[in-house]
């Protein structure tokens, strides 16, 4: 094996036999801390402010919005019969959704050898734990009374005396997303303790080096430390793996277990899980297309990791598109009236035009990556995950809202609109969620300095190894 | 990954890199043998007591079991190229020879065509008298007829054959020229191999054994023999990497990491089995909904809740317990048994997915013939199955010689 030859950025190619590299450049140990410490180091450039106070400002408004609707009540959402799962829980599993790359690429693709994971996983997985307080939020206040939320906790009540439903997938779904969110932070910070140390190390101010000293946990980076760390973070990437399939699975529960037509299905559970790493990904792509740019990180997350992220878009948009297919053929298959119907109606009855736009972004856009000019170009691969974003949330909109308006019983089928608070809340979580992204990027090690060193240093060894061959050969 | 000692590719001839002979002799008697007891099976399965049925479910059960072997190696074959793995290249082979069998279980389908054709009581129930009766049978025959019943599983078959000529046939002339070109072009199409895959994979699972209970359905249906296909294709593919290495053979291409890589593997698709076969028994069960629980409900009486329950703890518990132990991983002879224990759990897992269509009155042992035809016929296609496997490996290098990423398999070391 030897270290395929780059020209320029483009490390794309590699004959079978080489390994494209996956740092470029004369990067060295060094410009690997300085390109990533810098950004936490420097002072916030213009943009980062006005982005930082725009999405500040609609998470801002998405706190007060939960205020009035606390005050008001629910009937600020435009919920009502028969949809009572409107755009909270079509925006909950949405933002779950989004939360499954991050683990995804730091547990799976770890088990997996994948070492181009090394310099995306850490940014991925902060998004995946802002997604989630992101999604999070939504059920907390659909419950109605959001101040009793907490009888949503595994205890009996002391007002009802009596425990929470067991048997319900919505309680399942609360110790399910709560898992994913505290394991997802643990690996998260565990990972980040070598570099946060290098971080207090390097600040020059007392109360900087105290919070990083604080956050790095005495971490020395002794031999001790590190055999102990590489230990922890195999084991955690073991729990964590199982995770990533049980969230989505659980949320799918939520609505597969019910019989109401287009709802009740078996494919749900992989389907489900497939969406969720689908749209993690465009997200992770959304995000860190500019940000490699605006951060200088070029070098770091190279068009090899932004390829390879692509062909992942593109194998799960062909799996969600496979089970779309199966459930429509399903439905007619099985010849029961009412999910024939659910079907024909989701395509053709009063949300078709929500139905084509998730068909259109989900599993025709994604189809471009097939063509190698639209997963090595920044700009197109951005575009067509702004697709797969919307297209995913258009999913859910159709799942939750085209089945419940239209089931068993005629009389009480309905047209779902949407108010300005539905509006403002889907707006305001996403200024939430740019906050924190922008708030980590300032604040934290970006990339994993100490991970992406090592694929350096592998990089250099197989260099190393084949340049001595050759010289013997001469 | 990096390795102190210079790695020395052998010649494609080399003798450790041939079939043993000792097995090369076996494929012409377990054609022949093979054959045989798969005659005597079918007709003890005409004697059981439920007609021509319950030996067309016995024979479907044996060929399905080969089938899905031969569909999981062509799919890890596949998926190899497609994510250019470096670990696997000295294990490829014996997964390549699996999936080259192809032509012969579609040989093997013939008989179920012909039942087929001849309809009535013969095979499936969407031909029969109880399931014209109904008021939907006129609409599900337009997808359940023999006509379009034969275009779909010849072009399944067609697209497997061709799916396994091309990237088995590629990697051979490999061996020969060594081009590294020939890599590229197996990546490039891996691509569209997997999509043509799952589309076939799925039609084949709907058709030849969903609709054996014709007024049942389950989208995940084809993800659940997906995943028991897998399962087995990596447990085969196991199990003779390991029979070849007994043989004296392959001792240095292929390492305890290997075995170590692919008992990961195995326990990765026993918990994807049981996550699968899981969440499509519990989305039933808890909706309730009678045309949907009736599948399961044959399988939860007169006796088959037995083999329900052994699949619970035998296909998963086990296994999953097992396998989770890295030193376990890292011995060969355990992942060996483990591997030929998995292949028994997916014949019984298959066994159970088919066979009550056939008898769900008599119970899993089908009156006692009827296990026995069972049994025969398992033993008798997989005899014939593995016959033909023997025979394409016999004058075919055991790894890929040349693949241009041998050499990072050679090397390569679990951290």
């Amino acid at each position: 094996m030897s270290i395929a030859a780059v020209q320029g950025s483009d490390n794309t190619l590699e004959r079978p036999g080489e390994r494209a590299p996956l740092v470029l450049g004369d990067t060295t140990f060094h410009t690997i801390t300085e390109s990533v410490c810098q950004i936490a180091e420097r002072k916030p450039s213009k943009l980062w402010v006005a982005g930082f106070l725009v999405s500040a400002h609609l998470a801002g408004f998405f706190g007060i919005l939960v205020l009035y609707l606390i005050y008001t009540g629910v009937g600020v959402w435009g919920n009502q019969a028969p949809v009572f799962w409107g755009w909270p829980i079509v925006n909950f599993v949405f933002w779950v959704g989004i939360g499954h790359a991050g683990t995804l690429i730091s547990a799976i693709l770890f088990l997996f050898r994948q070492e181009w994971r090394t310099s995306i996983n850490r940014a991925a997985e902060a998004m995946t734990i802002f997604a989630v307080i992101c999604a999070g939020s939504f059920p907390g206040i659909h419950v109605g009374r959001a101040w009793l939320a907490y009888w949503l906790a595994p205890y009996p009540s002391l007002n009802l005396w009596m425990w929470p439903q067991f048997r319900s997938p919505l309680l399942w779904d609360v110790f399910a997303v709560s898992t994913y969110g505290s394991v997802s932070a643990a690996f998260w910070y565990m990972g980040m303790i070598p570099d946060l140390a290098t971080l207090r190390d390097r600040a020059r101010n007392p109360y900087r080096r105290f919070a990083y000293g604080i956050l790095a946990l005495g971490w020395s980076g002794s031999s001790r430390h590190w055999l102990r760390y590489e230990k922890a973070y195999a084991l955690l990437a073991a729990l964590a793996a199982p995770l990533v399939l049980s969230v989505h699975t659980i949320v799918s529960f939520d609505f597969a277990v019910s019989q109401v037509p287009g709802w009740h299905t078996t494919i749900f559970p992989p389907y489900f899980v497939a969406g969720a790493i689908f749209s993690g990904f465009a997200m992770v792509l959304t995000l860190m297309i500019p940000a490699r740019s605006l951060l200088n990180l070029k070098h770091l997350i190279t068009l090899r990791h932004l390829e390879n992220m692509c062909k992942i878009i593109l194998a799960t948009g062909s799996i969600v598109g496979l089970a779309y297919g199966t459930e429509f053929f399903i439905a007619w298959y099985g010849q029961v009236r009412e999910e024939s119907f659910a079907f024909i109606n989701r395509a053709f009855g009063p949300y078709a035009w929500a139905y084509w736009i998730m068909i259109t972004c989900n599993v025709i856009s994604p189809q471009l990556f097939w063509f190698r000019r639209f997963r090595t170009d920044p700009v197109l691969i951005f575009i067509v995950t702004i697709f797969v974003n919307i297209g995913m949330w258009f999913e859910r909109f159709v799942i939750v809202v085209s089945s419940l308006s239209r089931d068993y019983l005629p009389s009480a089928w309905g047209y779902f609109t949407p108010t300005w608070v539905d509006w403002g809340m889907l707006i305001g979580s996403f200024g939430l969620f740019f906050t924190l992204f922008l708030l980590f990027c300032r604040l934290m090690p970006v990339i994993n300095m100490a991970e992406t060193k090592a694929t350096l240093a592998h990089e250099m060894h197989v260099r190393h190894l084949t340049e001595h061959a050759q010289h013997e050969a001469e | 990954m990096s390795h102190s000692e210079p790695i020395k590719l052998k010649a494609p001839d080399h003798d450790t890199l041939q079939l043993p002979a000792s097995l090369a002799k076996l494929a012409v008697p377990l054609l022949g043998g093979g054959v045989l007891v798969l005659l005597v099976g079918w007709a003890i399965g005409l004697a059981a007591g439920e007609g021509v049925r319950y030996a067309m479910l016995s024979y479907l059960s044996a060929l399905m079991f080969c089938v899905t072997i031969s569909l999981g190696a062509l799919f890890f074959v596949i998926i190899q190229h497609l994510t250019r793995a470096g670990w696997s290249a000295t294990v490829r082979r014996t997964s390549e020879l699996l999936a080259s069998a192809m032509p012969l279980l579609a040989i093997m389908f013939v008989p179920i065509l012909i039942a087929v054709w001849i309809g009535g009581e013969t095979m499936y129930a969407w031909q029969g008298a109880e399931f014209n009766a109904l008021e939907v049978a006129p609409i599900k025959q337009l997808y359940l007829n023999p006509g379009f019943f034969t275009i779909r599983a010849v072009f399944c078959f067609a697209s497997w054959i061709l799916l396994a000529r091309y990237f088995c046939g590629m990697s051979r002339r490999q061996d020969q020229t060594g081009e590294v070109q020939l890599t590229e072009k197996m990546q490039f199409w891996s691509g569209p191999a997997v999509f043509l895959f799952s589309l076939t994979c799925s039609i084949a699972a709907f058709d030849w054994i969903m609709s054996l209970a014709p007024m049942w359905f389950s989208t995940m249906f084809g993800v659940y023999i997906f995943a028991g296909s897998i399962l087995a294709a990596l447990a085969a593919g196991t199990a003779l990497v390991y029979w070849f290495q007994a043989q004296g053979k392959l001792r240095d291409e292929v390492t305890v990491e290997h075995y170590h890589d692919l008992g990961k593997l195995l326990f990765g698709f026993v918990v994807f089995w049981a996550y699968i076969s899981f969440s499509q028994y519990l989305l039933i069960w808890y909706a309730n909904i009678p045309e949907e629980t009736e599948w399961f409900f044959y399988r939860q009486a007169n006796g088959w809740s037995w083999v329900s329950i052994i699949l619970v703890l035998m296909h998963w518990l086990l296994p999953f317990l097992a396998l989770l132990s890295r030193p376990l991983r890292r011995r060969p002879g355990w992942v060996f048994g483990w591997s030929v224990y998995l292949l028994l759990m997916h014949f019984i897992d298959l066994f159970w997915a088919i066979m009550p269509q056939a008898s769900h009155a008599m119970g899993p042992t089908g009156g006692g013939l009827g296990i026995v035809s069972v049994i025969l016929c398992g033993v008798g296609m997989s005899a014939l199955y593995l016959g033909a496997v023997f025979k394409l490996a016999a004058d075919v290098p055991l790894i890929p010689v040349r693949d241009p990423r041998l050499i990072e398999s050679l090397a390569f070391e679990n951290v």
